[in-house]
């Protein structure tokens, strides 16, 4: 066991400084309350926690909080939240469950929680089930039948317009369907106006997938052993994006953008309509056009009425003791309270179907509407190889280089060959 | 005159005693000065890459386990159509990426020469980019050649036609990363050619002109020749650095469109960091190893045989 440690040790202090002597950015580092990164002693556990508060001294306060009510209700468990930034997450994660020296709950994605539990970087915490978490997150916290982790939160994308921008081309009622989408396609023809913002290089469960899964379709087929995209719904999603794209519906720069609200044509006024804005995105909108201007409209519908949202999932890494404590401190910040006092400070919805949804704000109306539809992506242990497959083959098709056939079935060929392996 | 005898072996050697007592006690001089670095050496290169390849040939899992799998990580690295692609990709980028560097650093390092007023500050400000973050500098250079950006709105009131500088065709988009790092990098390289230019003596430049000798023929005959120590270090780093490339792609394209920027550091990274395949990560950052080592090799050889 210790030349195992050892061994592990070395192989993290060799990834992280190979990695390090390969690039030139910097490597984050951590702003938590807590000092040290060590491993958890029994009575302590160690939570790396992400900014889903976006303001840091607000964050600073909620969490040292969190610590003090938790400890007050648990006499005997020293609860560390450490503070982490968004940058670098994969390799600061990875890096640290690989070295046995981290945390022993830690924020995760749904499409990063498998490749951890599938690496035997995760434990279990099906023992702390509730049945009221969304079903949506509890399938995305959940690889082989073991849950791996517990929902905090929940977020929701949905289609965020300029209806100012739309008005003024004599489009006054939003789009439901894709037939209505393509028909103002058609409308704003040589407008020199993108109806509809689509980033190329952002993850897939935020732009192909859920026209993919509006389509009927699916990434993954039902025995998860090879992939179910190219398929006729698969087919019909590339084809509205390619159809759009030669309507001049899309951003000029669709294939290479990254995503960023700011800064982009949703605020400037020459892209309409962004079909995966957060609520943060559509108040960015709300900041650049007025908040009369912009509408939250309902789920684009095909054959299905789907949209994609990220739960936030605390999950247990491997480096956490079998005392206990860990499954108490996951309780703890997954309650209905915790949650309700979690979604009122970040802005985010509760992953849970019994907490409360603060309703200060105009824009949770919309989005909640939106959480009925949601789904947290398709749990696989390869969804990133997956999806790093597909997003190439997407971007030829939209570039004109691959036709809609041939580039998903270049991409399933390449993406069964991920799974194989 | 007495005649001279020729010292005995005895003498000879006792006089020697000192000398190679002084070189040794030198030489451990010399290794206490070095032993900070040597340690750092070791420490932060030597052991990483070693350990690297040795965790090349195995399948590694997140929690410690480990399998031995021979060379089954390289066997699918080289059959590996995406990982061959990346390392075409990187290829075609050094291409692209260190004559350019090349140029500009000479070019700028050729003019910081001749200032004579203020030279300390046009050096600064020339070094500037490089202690920008590139982080912010790409989000920066993405809009400048974006379709939409000052670039292109110029080409489109001049030429009336934008230039897809990030999502055209392969040599464009790696030209236009290329020339992102080549501004955020040239000022590193640029001073080591600027003392280079600095170390060659003015009396030199004197006796050209007195002989006729036209500023390019200087230039020619005279500053290359004498640069060439300081040109090689110049073009080994910015090989290696061209062979890292990772930090532009990931900022400025995210490795495409359709993988058109996607490097083999980048694929690296993926490998490790994405999708958690250390050991197999480790082989491709052994393979990279391998053939910076060897470009390094013939470039060092080539240098040397034009200087016999």
């Amino acid at each position: 066991m210790k030349k195992q440690r050892l061994l592990a040790a070395a192989t993290a202090l060799t990834l992280s400084l190979s990695f390090a002597a390969c690039s030139s950015g910097a490597t984050p580092a951590a702003t938590g309350s807590a000092g040290g990164t060590a491993a958890a002693s029994k009575g302590e556990v160690t939570v790396w926690m992400y900014p889903v508060i976006a303001d840091e001294a607000a964050s600073r306060t909620f969490w040292q909080k969190a610590e003090t009510d938790f400890e007050a209700k648990n006499a005997g468990i020293d609860l560390k939240v450490e503070l982490q930034p968004w940058k670098g997450r994969d390799e600061q994660v990875a890096t640290a469950i690989a070295s046995n020296r981290g945390p022993d709950l830690v924020l995760l994605t749904p499409d990063s929680l498998p490749g951890f539990a599938a690496s035997g970087g995760l434990k279990s915490l099906k023992s702390v089930n509730d049945p009221a978490f969304l079903p949506a997150a509890v399938e995305a916290a959940t690889v082989d039948g073991e849950m791996y982790a517990v929902p905090l939160y929940h977020t929701v994308v949905a289609p965020t317009y300029n209806k100012k921008a739309l008005a003024d081309k004599g489009i006054m009622t939003l789009p439901t369907t894709w037939d209505e989408l393509k028909a103002d396609a058609e409308k704003l023809k040589g407008s020199n106006v993108a109806l509809m913002d689509y980033a190329g290089t952002a993850t897939l469960n935020m732009t192909f997938y859920p026209l993919l899964w509006q389509a009927g379709g699916s990434v993954f087929a039902e025995d998860g052993k090879k992939v179910a995209f190219n398929s006729d719904a698969g087919r019909q999603a590339l084809q509205l994006l390619v159809d759009l794209n030669n309507l001049g519906a899309l951003p000029k720069d669709a294939a290479t953008r990254a995503g960023a609200v700011e800064g982009s044509g949703l605020t400037n006024g020459s892209t309409i309509m962004s079909p995966y804005a957060v609520k943060a995105d559509a108040m960015a909108m709300q900041k650049a056009l007025g908040a009369e201007n912009v509408q939250v409209g309902p789920v684009l519908k095909n054959k299905e009425q789907v949209t994609f949202g990220l739960p936030g999932l605390l999950a247990r890494t491997s480096i956490s003791e079998d005392n206990g404590t860990s499954e108490k401190v996951a309780q703890f910040l997954a309650s209905k309270e915790f949650q309700t006092e979690l979604a009122k400070a970040s802005g985010y919805f509760p992953a849970r179907s019994d907490a409360t949804v603060d309703t200060s704000n105009a824009l949770n109306a919309p989005f909640s509407e939106a959480l009925k539809h949601v789904k947290a992506g398709e749990v696989h242990p390869q969804s990133r190889q997956v999806m790093a497959a597909l997003t190439p083959h997407i971007q030829a098709a939209l570039q004109g280089t691959k036709t809609v056939e041939q580039a998903l079935k270049d991409a399933e060929t390449e993406a069964n060959g991920q799974i194989k392996a | 005159m007495s005649p001279q005898t020729l010292p005995d072996a005895a003498s000879v050697a006792a006089k020697r005693v000192p000398g190679r007592a002084r070189r040794r006690r030198d030489a451990t001089t010399g290794l206490l000065f070095v032993a900070p670095m040597l340690v750092l050496f070791l420490m932060f290169r030597a052991f990483p890459t070693l350990g690297a390849i040795g965790l090349s040939f195995t399948q590694y899992r997140i929690n410690g386990t480990w399998k031995f799998v021979g060379v089954q990580n390289y066997a699918t690295f080289f059959s590996s159509e995406v990982g061959l692609n990346a390392l075409k990709t990187t290829l075609l980028y050094a291409v692209i990426y260190v004559p350019m560097m090349l140029v500009v650093a000479l070019g700028v390092a050729l003019l910081l020469h001749r200032v004579v007023f203020g030279s300390g500050l046009f050096r600064s400000l020339m070094f500037l980019p490089y202690v920008t973050s590139f982080v912010l500098a790409g989000i920066i250079w993405v809009w400048l050649l974006g379709p939409d950006g000052p670039i292109n709105a110029v080409l489109v009131a001049v030429a009336s036609a934008p230039i897809p500088f990030l999502s055209g065709a392969q040599p464009l988009i790696l030209t236009s990363i290329a020339a992102a790092s080549v501004w955020h990098g040239y000022g590193y390289s640029m001073l080591i050619l600027l003392a280079g230019l600095k170390s060659i003596p003015a009396e030199l430049y004197e006796s050209a002109r007195i002989d006729g000798a036209s500023a390019w023929n200087q230039f020619w005959s005279l500053t290359l020749p004498l640069l060439r120590p300081s040109l090689f270090f110049v073009l080994v780093i910015e090989t290696i650095a061209a062979f890292q490339v990772f930090d532009t792609a990931y900022v400025m394209t995210g490795g495409g469109p359709a993988r058109a920027s996607y490097s083999l550091v980048y694929y690296l990274y993926d490998s490790a960091f994405k999708f958690l395949d250390f050991g197999y990560a480790a082989a491709v950052g052994v393979v990279l190893f391998l053939i910076v080592l060897a470009i390094s090799l013939v470039q060092r050889f080539v240098v040397d045989r034009e200087d016999a």
